[in-house]
């Protein structure tokens, strides 16, 4: 009997004490995490209401001021590092960057990205830019480069040559051999050449029957205007498909690109679908 | 029943008070430690990049967070190691040798942020080799093409600065051309030593982006060149720029010399 009202005390005690521990832990572990979640929540990457983040030099109305642009301004002013420049330097480079801020914040308040073409015109490109930079910031992996570069192989290749002789001979001459009246034109006379080069002084015309030819051969008479032609291939030596080792870099540039303008066109689409565009009567 | 020890107190309390201490202890070292990063971010983003090599404590926080950056961003291009890619044009990052700038961190730094060719404003983009084999051999400047003699010539001028090149003639037909109709002097410099400046590589080291064999370099003035670095800008934060550029030039600064290529 004893024992049971022992163990009924104790418990009763027990229970008040561990209730008033609990009501502790309970009250620290709150203010703990207020702590922590305060601090996380000024502290945190881009928070802008902790003073000045270390990897800026001011915020003007919470607009960082890059400390990378001061450091940099600084030594394309006065030639110096930031450790080395005199207090007068860096007031001057920091008096001129808050000022450049401050002015585009005006501008932006003045609209005149809405009055001025230059303005506009600069908007755009750095719009553009920045899409364009954001894909050249990701690498495609070498099984989209290769598929690409199987795809477009001709795009690489070496540019072809040729020398090649271009005679007019008159109306009704056998193909195959130059007739005794053919006149040597002045066009390609100064030895090989590549093939776009050809191309602008023979013209499509011509060319396109030229690049077929085998070396020591003559073509058929052609009419150009009102002129027979007939050519005569010394040499022709046809581009050749590079391995995509040799040209790696092109292909991952011409990706990049074509990507770039996919991406482009994807963002006139976007800002298009989700603009609100009233166009008057007589422009629809 | 709960046990009791000889002061009357019950052992769970006890427990208990322990865990809060051991909690308390394990919560103070994390801050701590946390504290510690906290503070070498700061000192390193506010750092000098010119001085930074030579704060040993910062120096060694930059690298070891610049390596996991550079295996993370850079890796896929650079190589591993930073050892570059002939067939892709990528610099070996270890052989001391700086296309842009003279490789001071914050030329590296600069480089990472705003990048080359990136179609960032504040990247560098001044000047692209021009490819003499086509219509149009480079898109802003009024520069004709060659003819494939011409190249030929070129290619002998270039081999002929390295010693390489037996066609005198040519190496000299080559020169007048370097000098002249050709433009290659605008960037290369008259002594093709090349300039840092714009990015424009000296011919005469031995030192090869796109490869040194006559090939590879009629190749090159051919089709031109007009390697591509991102910009980081919008992808890594400050911190990891500045410490993925530490990392980059201690490659370039250790005392094992590759060479050129």
């Amino acid at each position: 009997m004893a024992d049971a009202e022992m163990l009924a005390r104790w418990r009763l005690d027990w229970a008040r004490e561990n209730t008033r521990r609990s009501l502790t832990f309970c009250a620290a572990g709150a203010v703990l995490g207020l702590v922590v979640g305060g601090y996380g929540l000024f502290t945190a990457q881009g928070t802008r209401i902790a003073g000045v983040p270390p990897e800026d030099v001011a915020m003007v109305n919470g607009v960082p001021v890059l400390r990378v642009d001061y450091d940099n301004q600084l030594r394309a002013q006065f030639n110096v590092s930031p450790s080395q420049a005199t207090p007068g330097q860096r007031k001057t480079v920091i008096e001129a960057m808050l000022r450049e801020e401050l002015y585009v914040q005006r501008g932006l308040e003045l609209g005149v990205p809405t009055d001025d073409v230059d303005v506009r015109a600069a908007l755009v490109n750095a719009v553009e830019a920045a899409a364009t930079a954001d894909v050249l910031a990701s690498r495609p992996t070498e099984e989209e480069l290769r598929a690409f570069y199987q795809a477009n192989r001709m795009r690489w290749a070496n540019e072809g040559t040729m020398v090649l002789e271009d005679y007019v001979v008159p109306a009704g001459s056998p193909p195959g051999v130059l007739p005794a009246g053919a006149v040597r034109q002045p066009v390609m006379q100064d030895g090989e050449e590549f093939w776009f080069a050809a191309r602008i002084h023979l013209g499509d015309a011509l060319f396109n029957v030229a690049k077929g030819m085998g070396d020591g051969t003559v073509s058929a008479p052609l009419l150009v205007g009102d002129t027979w032609h007939m050519l005569r291939m010394v040499k022709n030596r046809p581009p050749v498909v590079r391995p995509l080792d040799a040209v790696g870099d092109k292909v991952l540039a011409d990706f990049q690109k074509e990507k770039a303008a996919r991406l482009a066109a994807a963002n006139d689409r976007f800002l298009k679908r989700r603009a609100d565009i009233q166009l008057a009567g007589d422009v629809k | 029943m709960p046990r009791e020890d000889g002061n009357g107190s019950c052992m769970i309390g006890r427990k208990a008070l322990w865990a809060v201490v051991g909690a308390l202890i394990l919560g103070g070292v994390a801050l701590g430690l946390h504290l510690r990063d906290a503070a070498l971010h700061r000192d390193l983003l506010r750092a000098d990049p010119a001085a930074l090599a030579g704060d040993a404590r910062l120096y060694a926080y930059a690298t070891e967070r610049g390596k996991a950056v550079f295996a993370q961003h850079c890796a896929a291009c650079h190589g591993a190691g930073g050892e570059g890619r002939i067939a892709g044009g990528i610099p070996d990052l270890r052989d001391g040798e700086h296309l842009y700038g003279e490789g001071r961190l914050d030329q590296i730094e600069q480089i990472t942020r705003y990048g080359i060719r990136s179609h960032h404003s504040l990247g560098w983009n001044l000047a692209s080799m021009p490819a003499y084999a086509t219509a149009q051999p480079s898109a802003d400047k009024a520069i004709r093409p060659l003819t494939p003699a011409q190249v030929s010539d070129l290619t002998q001028f270039v081999l002929g600065l390295g010693g390489r090149s037996r066609d005198g003639a040519a190496v000299e037909r080559g020169k007048a051309l370097f000098a002249g109709s050709g433009g290659c002097y605008d960037c290369h410099g008259a002594d093709a030593a090349g300039d840092s400046a714009i990015g424009a590589p000296s011919l005469a080291d031995a030192v090869w982006l796109y490869g040194g064999s006559a090939e590879q370099i009629r190749s090159s003035i051919e089709k031109g060149r007009a390697g591509v670095s991102p910009a980081f800008l919008h992808t890594l934060d400050a911190a990891d720029i500045r410490a993925v550029s530490a990392f980059t030039f201690g490659l370039s600064r250790q005392d094992e010399h590759h060479g050129g290529r």
